[in-house]
Parts: structure tokens; C-alpha cells; sequence
């Protein structure tokens, strides 16, 4: 799973990446490399059974939830 | 994710290339004027004709003078008749007559008294010369003056005008355009009787010099869409024009798109009515098929007979070729589908029916009607190209030996040769020929999406295929108008076709300007005869 | 930061007052139509349908703020005026929130349609071929642009709100009434907590904000929320008021999604059986369509906040972050229930309610106004 996703954004990388570095805009790619490597960081912290961010929103506020709602 | 973006960034890239036409550049360069000298034109004329045999000089001497003069004409291309009948005889006929003919206006007293031809132009150069022949006209020079006289005696037999073989019609007019232009216009002419009716004319093609008109109603049309129109066809810088699927292909919107985006017509009262409803015809020389600019996806799906039809035959026969439309793309993709994904979907009488008929066929449903399409598809296009007697043969054998035989030898189940025989049949049943091409070719995506992900896989293939149908323009108006964006008014000329007396406006989303929107008179509605009124 | 009005407006595109109705209901029916309903009536039992119409009129209100910040800061979406109300770090630090809120729900949505599909189109292919395909389809669908997907919202919507008007009559014989009865059995409270539990579903629609400058009439951005929004309310009222009167109580509770196993009760005359596939068919087309939009806004916000000229590279890394959560987060349906049940609302109210009031109130305390 970890090495598919790598490799997806690896892909999107390189098919959304290299047109905007031939047209210039920096910025773009930055903010896109960004947003690939938060998913290389999910799965890589997958794969050391690290929790994602949504099982920590989970643990922090399903109590709350729990006492409001059935 | 879009790798293929050439095509538009250069369309984008090169706007200075808006000029006109880049071929009058170059033949200013390279465009010598014509000598006064008689034999110096007749040799750079034949020179530049070398091993053209059909291309003639005629030399005489005309008047009391016997002033040298030499006629110039493509043999075939001109209308034999007219170059001897007037203008050799009238030529000769300066003998007769007691104006001398010699001196510097000899060229514009031949032109304004003798011959009597109505469309005469002068020409002073050699590129004009060289283009006037080859277009058809006879050229005139004279000795002692640069100029030349173009006289317009195109003629060649061509196709008469016949009943034209892709859009048959029951009721309503047999002609179609031909291979002429000046037919075509003329055609067209004959049906729009205004002076708002505009051609202007164009010549593409460097070696084929094809020229191609575009027609539009001015005050009805939208302004930004023959600029648009004008625009693209500027830009286009080819060798050869050969038909209209040529500049097609080089004006439309989305290059790679299945879908046509620009519809032919051969009929005359087609283009007349898209004219009239403020579209934009562009007319090829060489062919009988005129493009329509822009198109929406409805117009595929209209006959020009739907409006010769009454409105309520001529609505349910639209709605029965929107259930042969999604027939044609997911009959296949719907039976691979459910039979081997849902077969929970089908009644337990017809599953029952299905799997005994499948009963020792060899193969999976999917390998099976891939199969039977792929040989559909083979037939079709056999039968299409081969001569008709053998044509004919081979739909025999087609159809009878190999669905017969294949059902027989249990190869293939019987179901699935009916699936592929209806959506033949739906596939024929959409109007145009270019769209159902498009269809043809999505509906093997959806079999191999349906074989892999049922019916959801299906549903992908939809959805996609109208996000790509939704985002399509035709020269600024979008696709799917007007079911997305919906619009109400539009309607009536659409899924349904209201009675001519109730469309009294013109589509909105094609002639956009809001001053002459009303094309007929409101209340046309026939009222029978009140009895109590007498 | 007057000059910040429109400056970059990376999506081009214009909506008209139709469209912008219809993408609100595929929004708010496809998210609430799912699992809500049995989510709902397990937390408010018989008084389901009345906490809709509770949470319809909570939520019109709060259209009421979106739709005046709307004309408020005229040109600008909810992540530009953060920035325009809350200045340019701490605009960006709440502005942020909003595109991460809309990727969250494009996860929960696209996670639960995907195990309809896997439960009741393909029992044996894994999910996340499933979850991966869907993927696919709606980024597809976002890199399109904000006019393609209002097209074909315009063209799902009617067709899905049909659908379960047809699937409603269909149903309609086996209802009775007197199951739906007592209402207030055990008193307002189920009521009362069932209303914001719909409320932050309904929510989901703050997207609206995310439209308003894109729509050719914005003015009318409360109106068609209202439309939108007594649509939606109107398809969940009907499945949950149905589900309850068909199954009675003490099984609808139960039940993952009581939508289909209404659509399981039709049969023609015992002929044809299993038409939820075909519901289904439409609901996860607009659930699919509908994440295609909130993959768009999360697009679209973030290219604001980081002042990029263009949205469109966003897309695909967005949506895989989104699978990436999708997978990632949830190993199984049970988890992904809990989650969607008990920590969703609470994230939804503090960003639909929550932030948003916050960004009314400094407005109003400020004097921050768009300029026009």
C-alpha cells in the first residue's frame, strides 16, 4: 500500500509537475510537491504504525461525541 | 494530466498571424508585373506551364490593325462554348466594326464594347495571370499594354444536382449540394432571398487553392462567432484542402474529443435553416458537405425531416433516438454486466431462460460479445466499401452464416447475438453518421469497464464521458445546451419539437444578441372557424 | 487589503442561480441520504423526521450569515475573506480550515459510498479498487472546473430527486403511520441532539460560500441555499420518515443505510427485484459528483491561500491525499461509522457554525466590509 501511493504521487508529480515547471510557475509546484509529500508522510507513517491524523482528531473528540449523541 | 495541450497553445501562441491571408505576402514578393511585350508574357507564360498540356494558348491578330493578341485558358476548365462562341467571335468581329483598336485604351474598349461576357476583370500582374488560369478563366493579353483581362468563363461539367445519399428524407427536398461552390452558393441562395445573407470567401490550401465561403444571415448571426470563424480558418496553412473534414478538423474546439464537434450537412434546406436560426455555414469547394458552426449535441440527433414531420411524430421519434443513443452505447455494457455481476437484477424467468441458452457456449459473456461487436463492426465496413452486388454478399453471409452457424455450433448464445443485432440496430438509428462513429467507439470502453466493474463500472463511464460532454464548447456555445446548462425556452427544439407556430423565438444560445430574437410572428396558432360566428 | 478583492480568482468559471441550486442538493442529498437516516433514528428514534425539519430551519438560518457574508465581500470566497476579516496570518491559519474541512468530508463520503458499492454491486473486489476508481472519477470530474461540475449536477440532480420521489410512492403501501407514533416518546432530548447531529450534514453546504462569488447573481446565493437546503430536507425527511413507518422502529435503527433497504422492498409484481442497484446507481453518481465539487473547493481554497494562479495541479494531489485518509484512517466500515457518528459532528460544527460565526462577528466588531 505504502510503496503503491509513493508511487501515485510520484506519478501525479511528474504528469501535473512538469508542465508547470516548463511554464515557470514556482509557486504551484511547491504547493504541489507539499501536498504529495503529506501523502508520502501518511503512508510512510502508516507503515510505522503511526496513527493518522484522523484517528488522533478521533481520539481527542469521540468522548465529546460520545456524550452528546447515542 | 493532460499531456496533449499543443494543439491549443499554438492556436493561442501566433495571434499576430490574424492577417487576412499569408499566401498575398508571398506572392507580392515573387509577383512580377506583367511586360508589355506580347511574346515576353507568352514565353514566361509558357514556361511556367511547362509540361501542362492542358493548359491552351490561342493567338490571333484582331482589328484592321491586326493587333497581336493571345488567349490563355485551361482546357477543360473553361466552358468551351463561351470561349468560342463569344469571346473568339466577338473578338473576330472588331474587323467589322471601324474603332481602331490600337493605342494605350485598347484594353478597356475591348472590355467595355465587345465582348460580351459579364464577369471581366483587369489583372496586371503574372501571379493573377497564372491564378485566373487555373481557376477556370480565360485570360486576355495584348500586345503594347501591361495589362490583362480576365474574363470568368468557368465552366466544367460537374455532378447535377441529385437526390444527395446520406440523409434520405420521405417528405421534404431532394436536392443536395454537389461538388460545385458556386452551385452550392447559389443553392442556398435560391432558399435565403436577402441581401443579409453574407458569403465571404477564402482560399486555403497553398497547392489546392480550395476555395471555401462562409455563409452567415448578418443581424441574426452572432458577430463574435463569425469573427471567431474567420479567425480559425486564418490560421489554417496547408497544403491541401481536399474536403471539408480538412479544415474540420483544424477549427474545432477540442482536437482529441470523440465527439464531432462540427456537423455536416449535404442538404440545402438544412444549412438554410441553421443559417436562418443564426449559425454559421462554411462551404467547401470540391465537396457537397458543408460544416455547421457552432453545434450543439442535440443537432445530431435531429433529421432535417423532423421539421417536415408533424411535432408530435416528429418528438416521439426524437425521444425513441435518445433510447437508441443509450442503447447504442450501453446495450452490450449492460448485458455483460448484469449477467455475470448482478445477475440478482434480472427476473428469476429470464435469468432461467438466459443461462439455458448460454448452455455449453465455450466462452465468458464478455470474450463473446466482444467478438460478435468486433465482427459486426467488420461487416459494416465491409459492406460499406466493397461494390454494392458484393456488399450485398457479404451481409448474407454475415448475418445468416455466421450468426446461424456460430449459434448453431453453441460457439456463441443465442442472447448475445440479439444483444449485438439491437445495438446495431440503435446504432442506426442515430441520425448523424459521425456521431454514431463516436458511439461506436465508446461503447467498447464501456464493455471492457462493465466486464471489470459491473454496473458500477458503468455508471464510471458515464459520468466521465458527460464530464467531458458537459465541458465541451462549439465556438463558445456549450455542448450539451440546452439540457446543461439548462435552458427552458430552448427546449422546444430539442428532446421535443414544438409546432412551428409556437417557436417564435430563435435559440438563445446561438444568435446571442438580444435585439432581433423574435423570428415570427406570436399567436400563429391556426384557429379553426367559430360555427356560433356566423 | 482592499486591493485583495478578486485578485486571483483561479477558477474562471460562471454559474447561474440553477446550477448553483442544483449543486447544493446533490451536495446535501448525496451526503445525507448515505447512512444518515439510520444514524438519525438511531439517535432520535421516532422524532427522526422532526429533527430534519429542526435542523432545516438551524440551517437556513445559518445560510442566512453565509449568504450575508456573501454580499458582505462581494467577489470573495470563505477563504478570502478570512484573510480579508482575520489579516494575513492569522486569515490563513483559519482559512485553511475550511479547504481541509471540505477534503475530510470528501473522505467520509467517498469511503461510505464505496462500501455501498462493495456490499451491494461487488462483494468480492477489494475496496479499494473501489475507493481508488472513485477517486479517479470525481478529480477527473473537478480538473474540469467548477461550470462542468454544476453541469452535471444540473443534469444528476433531477434525476436523483425523481428517483426518490418514484422510490417513495413506490414504498408508499406498505407505510403506516401508526408506527411513526408516539412522537416525544421520551421527551425533546432525542430531538434536540438529533437536530445538530442533521445540522452538521445539512452544513456540509457552506460550500455554498466557496460559490457565491462564481454565481452570475449572488444576491439570489440565499435563496437558492434555501431551495437547495428544503430540497435536501425533503429527501431526507422522506427516507427517514418512510424507513420508520416501513420497518418500524426497532429495526430501522439498525439498518446502515435505510434508503436501500427501502429500495429492496419494491418489486413489480415479483418480477423485477433488487431495484436499489438501479437507486443506488444514482446515488453514488451524485456522491461521486458531489465529492468532485468539495475536491474542487479544497483546490480552489488552497490555491488562494497560497496566492497560486491556478488550482488545477491541486486536484489529483488532493484527492489522493483524500484516499490516502480514506484507507489509511478507517480499517474497517465500523470505524469509519464511529468516526462519521461521533467525530464528524463535532468537527463539522465548529467549522460550519463555529469558525464561521467567528468570522461574522470580528466582521461586524471591525467594520470589515469587501470592497465592491
Amino acid at each position: 500500500m505504502t510503496v503503491l501511493m509513493m508511487f501515485t504521487a510520484l506519478a501525479i508529480g511528474l504528469a501535473e509537475g512538469l508542465p508547470l515547471k516548463k511554464k515557470g510557475q514556482r509557486r504551484e509546484l511547491v504547493v504541489m510537491t507539499t501536498l504529495l509529500a503529506m501523502t508520502i508522510l501518511l503512508a510512510v507513517g502508516h507503515y510505522l504504525a503511526l496513527p493518522s491524523p484522523l484517528v488522533l482528531l478521533e481520539r481527542w473528540l469521540e468522548p465529546v461525541g460520545k456524550a452528546i449523541f447515542k | 494530466m493532460r499531456p496533449f495541450r499543443f494543439g491549443k497553445m499554438k492556436k493561442a501562441s501566433e495571434p499576430e498571424l490574424i492577417q487576412p491571408r499569408v499566401a498575398e505576402v508571398e506572392t507580392e514578393l515573387e509577383n512580377p508585373k506583367l511586360s508589355s511585350s506580347l511574346a515576353d508574357n507568352q514565353t514566361t507564360m509558357q514556361t511556367i506551364f511547362t509540361n501542362c498540356p492542358d493548359f491552351m494558348y490561342r493567338e490571333l491578330k484582331i482589328g484592321q490593325e491586326r493587333v497581336p493578341v493571345l488567349l490563355l485558358y485551361m482546357n477543360g476548365l473553361t466552358d468551351e462554348q463561351t470561349v468560342n462562341g463569344d469571346i473568339l467571335k466577338s473578338l473576330v468581329n472588331i474587323k467589322s466594326s471601324n474603332i481602331i483598336v490600337s493605342g494605350s485604351n485598347t484594353i478597356e474598349i475591348i472590355k467595355n464594347i465587345f465582348l460580351e461576357i459579364g464577369n471581366i476583370t483587369e489583372i496586371t500582374t503574372i501571379g493573377e495571370v497564372e491564378e485566373a488560369v487555373l481557376t477556370g478563366s480565360v485570360v486576355l493579353l495584348l500586345e503594347g499594354t501591361s495589362k490583362a483581362l480576365k474574363i470568368g468563363t468557368k465552366g466544367f461539367d460537374g455532378r447535377i444536382v441529385s437526390e444527395p445519399a446520406t440523409e434520405g428524407v420521405v417528405r421534404g427536398p431532394r436536392e443536395g449540394f454537389t461538388e460545385s461552390l458556386q452551385k452550392n452558393t447559389a443553392m442556398l441562395r435560391r432558399k435565403i432571398k436577402t441581401p443579409n445573407l453574407k458569403l465571404e470567401k477564402f482560399v486555403l490550401g497553398r497547392v489546392t487553392k480550395t476555395e471555401v465561403n462562409i455563409a452567415y444571415l448578418d443581424g441574426t448571426v452572432n458577430s463574435k462567432v463569425v469573427d471567431e470563424v474567420k479567425k480559425r480558418l486564418s490560421l489554417i496553412d496547408v497544403d491541401s484542402v481536399l474536403e471539408s473534414a480538412y479544415i474540420e478538423e483544424m477549427i474545432e474546439d477540442e482536437p482529441f474529443s470523440v465527439f464531432p464537434q462540427i456537423d455536416h450537412s449535404e442538404k440545402p434546406d438544412k444549412i438554410a435553416a441553421a443559417i436562418v436560426q443564426g449559425q454559421v455555414a462554411i462551404f467547401t469547394d470540391g465537396t457537397p458537405f458543408v460544416l455547421i458552426v457552432p453545434t450543439m449535441m442535440t443537432q445530431f440527433l435531429q433529421s432535417s425531416e423532423d421539421y417536415y414531420d408533424r411535432s408530435i411524430y416528429a418528438t416521439s421519434i426524437r425521444l425513441v433516438r435518445f433510447v437508441f443513443l443509450t442503447l447504442a452505447l450501453l446495450l452490450p455494457a449492460l448485458y455483460i454486466a448484469i449477467t455475470t455481476f448482478h445477475r440478482g437484477l434480472l427476473p428469476t424467468s429470464l435469468l432461467i431462460s438466459i443461462t439455458a441458452a448460454r448452455e455449453g457456449a465455450p466462452f465468458p459473456t464478455v470474450i463473446e460479445v466482444l467478438t460478435m461487436e468486433v465482427t459486426f463492426e467488420a461487416l459494416r465496413e465491409a459492406g460499406l466499401r466493397l461494390p454494392k452486388p458484393v456488399g450485398q454478399a457479404v451481409s448474407i453471409v454475415g448475418g445468416l452464416v455466421i450468426g446461424e452457424a456460430a449459434v448453431q455450433a453453441s460457439m456463441v448464445s443465442p442472447v448475445t447475438v440479439i444483444i449485438v443485432a439491437l445495438t446495431g440496430i440503435a446504432s442506426f438509428g442515430i441520425p448523424s453518421y459521425s456521431f454514431a462513429l463516436a458511439i461506436r467507439i465508446l461503447r467498447f470502453g464501456m464493455i471492457a469497464l462493465a466486464s471489470t466493474l459491473g454496473l458500477y463500472g458503468v455508471l464510471l463511464g458515464v459520468l466521465v464521458m458527460s464530464a467531458h460532454l458537459v465541458s465541451l464548447r462549439s465556438f463558445g456555445v456549450p455542448y450539451m445546451a440546452p439540457f446543461a446548462p439548462f435552458n427552458l425556452k430552448d427546449m422546444k427544439d430539442s428532446l421535443i419539437r414544438l409546432p412551428w407556430w409556437a417557436m417564435g423565438d430563435r435559440p438563445r444560445l446561438i444568435a446571442k444578441n438580444n435585439n432581433n430574437r423574435q423570428r415570427q410572428k406570436f399567436f400563429l396558432k391556426p384557429v379553426p372557424p367559430d360555427d356560433n360566428e356566423k | 487589503m482592499a486591493g485583495k478583492k478578486g485578485d486571483w480568482m483561479p477558477e474562471k468559471g460562471i454559474i447561474n442561480t440553477k446550477q448553483f441550486v442544483w449543486l447544493l442538493f446533490i451536495m446535501i442529498s448525496a451526503f445525507a441520504t448515505m447512512q444518515l437516516p439510520g444514524m438519525l433514528i438511531m439517535q432520535a428514534g421516532r422524532d427522526a423526521w422532526l429533527s430534519i425539519l429542526g435542523a432545516w430551519l438551524l440551517d437556513v438560518m445559518l445560510a442566512l450569515v453565509y449568504a450575508y457574508m456573501g454580499i458582505r465581500f462581494p467577489g470573495e470566497n470563505l477563504v478570502q475573506y478570512s484573510i480579508t476579516i482575520l489579516g494575513k496570518y492569522l486569515g490563513r491559519l483559519v482559512g485553511i480550515l475550511f479547504p481541509l474541512f471540505f477534503l475530510l468530508v470528501c473522505t467520509i463520503v467517498l469511503r461510505g459510498s464505496a462500501q455501498l458499492v462493495n456490499i451491494v454491486f461487488l462483494p468480492r473486489t477489494p475496496l479499494n479498487v473501489i475507493l481508488v476508481t472513485s477517486y479517479l472519477v470525481s478529480a477527473l470530474i473537478a480538473r474540469k472546473g467548477l461550470e462542468a461540475i454544476a453541469r452535471m449536477t444540473e443534469l444528476l440532480g433531477p434525476l436523483y430527486l425523481l428517483s426518490i420521489i418514484t422510490l417513495s410512492f413506490l414504498v408508499l403501501p406498505a407505510f403506516h403511520m401508526s408506527r411513526l407514533l408516539p412522537q416525544f416518546d421520551n421527551g425533546v432530548t432525542p430531538f434536540l441532539t438529533g437536530a445538530p447531529l442533521i445540522l452538521t450534514n445539512f452544513g456540509v453546504c457552506i460550500i455554498m460560500a466557496m460559490y457565491i462569488p462564481l454565481c452570475n447573481r449572488p444576491e439570489n446565493g440565499f435563496l437558492a441555499k434555501f431551495s437547495a437546503v428544503s430540497m435536501g430536507a425533503l429527501v431526507v425527511c422522506l427516507v427517514t420518515a418512510l424507513s420508520v413507518g416501513i420497518f418500524g422502529i426497532e429495526d430501522a435503527q439498525y439498518m446502515s443505510s435505510p434508503g436501500i433497504q427501502l429500495a429492496k422492498m419494491i418489486n413489480f409484481s415479483n418480477y423485477i427485484e433488487r431495484v436499489e442497484m438501479i437507486w443506488l446507481l444514482f446515488l453514488v453518481g451524485s456522491t461521486i459528483v458531489a465529492s468532485s465539487s468539495l475536491i474542487w473547493a479544497f483546490g480552489q481554497g488552497i490555491a488562494q491561500i497560497t496566492g497560486l494562479k491556478t488550482y488545477k495541479p491541486l486536484i489529483y494531489p488532493g484527492a489522493l491525499i483524500s484516499l490516502a485518509l480514506g484507507i489509511l484512517s478507517f480499517p474497517s466500515s465500523l470505524q469509519h461509522t464511529n468516526f462519521y457518528h461521533y467525530t464528524f459532528p463535532i468537527v463539522a460544527a465548529f467549522v460550519e457554525v463555529g469558525l464561521e460565526l467567528l468570522l461574522f462577528a470580528v466582521a461586524l466588531i471591525l467594520h470589515k466590509r469587501g470592497t465592491a
